[in-house]
């Protein structure tokens, strides 16, 4: 968890995870596991914002200004989905 | 031996296979070979089962007792080893069943297990387990005058460009039905060879020459067949996002064997194609018989076509 609290590295897609999108749904499978995972709307859209890699902060400063949420409540979501998909092995954090 | 056309592919076959229509396209070297010889087991096999077994070269064997073993090579070669007389129905059971399922998948098709039906110029998939009620919904539709694409197993195909709107074909298979003897008995159609020469397999052929539509059609949707267990519920629902692909994912045919060849990545990429292209809805048929017809006739209507 303490991992996503720092927020200097860049987060990027595991380049080895197939990803399809249907009716602006984002499925992903990691064919190592052979598991299909479904996001739903707004981890969809995060996990697009991925392919840019970015840190952590920009990605919270461009969803506080996209959905013009609170600031300490998106960084608590964020962090906890990032944990995740870090966990699934979906997202690799650089250093 | 005989040139037969099965989904496009010119299959030369030294078995007789009177289920397909003969091969009348050009001048190619055949697609799709099959052979009597002897079907060994496979050596050191990635996936081994009872009945089907998969080895590191994407080969694959079947192995039916009494019937026959098959391999299956390169979505290419099929060897067979008959344990019954080469025209016995059962071996062609397994043929158009497992072998054709493990042939599609080697050939980076998608197999849907569903009957398809041609109605007013476009193709419906109806999908499901077995017992679903694919076959008997489909007879029912052509007793309505629509006309049959595939039976029991449907090859999904996009246009050359890839996968988009509009661009998805339902192929073609054979004129020919697999039915319940109570199916039949229902539609009032008369049965054609016992599937199963043995046992109380009550399964059989039912030939439609006159109600086979031979050419590729626009796919328009796939209908995932239920059994309505209540009255009054809604009939149709239109099905979206990872549900749609979970659905599509449930009947590719052959699945466990065609996720062996590549470790899935194929098979997630046509199943979540297939579900952003082409729409798929969750249809609920009658229980009973005697609401068949009527269900039949009406449903091209409620499937807006």
């Amino acid at each position: 968890m303490t991992q996503f609290r720092e927020s200097a590295g860049v987060i990027q897609t595991n380049k080895k995870i197939l990803s399809a999108v249907i009716d602006n749904e984002v499925v992903l499978m990691s064919v190592d596991q052979g598991r299909y995972y479904a996001l739903d709307d707004v981890a969809s859209d995060i996990w697009r914002r991925l392919a840019r890699a970015p840190t952590q902060t920009e990605l919270i400063n461009e969803l506080v200004e996209h959905y013009n949420g609170d600031r300490e409540h998106i960084e608590r979501d964020v962090a906890a989905l990032l944990v995740r998909l870090a966990g699934e092995g979906l997202i690799d954090v650089q250093p | 031996m005989g040139d037969y056309t099965l989904c496009g592919w010119r299959v030369r076959s030294a078995l007789p296979l009177p289920e397909l229509l003969p091969w009348t396209g050009d001048g190619r070297t055949p697609d799709i070979t099959i052979r009597i010889g002897e079907a060994p087991a496979l050596v050191d096999p990635v996936l081994s089962g009872p009945f089907l077994s998969i080895g590191r070269c994407g080969a694959g064997r079947f192995e039916v007792a009494d019937v026959a073993a098959f391999i299956v090579r390169d979505g290419a070669e099929v060897t067979v080893e008959p344990q019954v007389p080469l025209d016995a129905p059962d071996i062609a059971l397994f043929l158009f069943g497992s072998v054709f399922g493990l042939l599609c998948h080697q050939r980076g098709e998608l197999p849907l297990h569903g009957s398809c039906v041609h109605i007013k110029g476009q193709a419906v998939v109806f999908a499901g387990p077995s017992g679903a009620g694919k076959s008997t919904l489909a007879a029912a539709l052509l007793a309505e005058g629509h006309t049959l694409l595939a039976d029991d197993v449907t090859v999904i195909r996009p246009a050359a460009d890839g996968w988009g709107m509009g661009k998805v074909f339902a192929i073609p298979a054979f004129p020919r039905q697999k039915l319940w003897r109570n199916s039949l008995d229902a539609l009032q159609l008369a049965a054609g060879r016992r599937l199963r020469t043995n046992g109380d397999f009550e399964k059989f052929e039912y030939a439609v020459p006159r109600a086979f539509h031979a050419e590729p059609v626009p796919l328009a949707m796939v209908c995932h067949l239920l059994e309505a267990r209540l009255p009054n519920l809604p009939s149709l629902e239109k099905l979206s996002g990872f549900d749609a692909m979970a659905h599509v994912r449930s009947v590719v045919y052959r699945l466990r064997a065609g996720q062996q060849l590549d470790g899935g990545a194929r098979i997630f990429a046509n199943c979540a194609a297939l579900a952003a292209a082409v729409p798929q809805y969750r249809l609920h048929r009658p229980a009973h018989f005697d609401e068949l017809r009527a269900f039949a006739k009406a449903l091209p209507n409620l499937l807006g076509l």
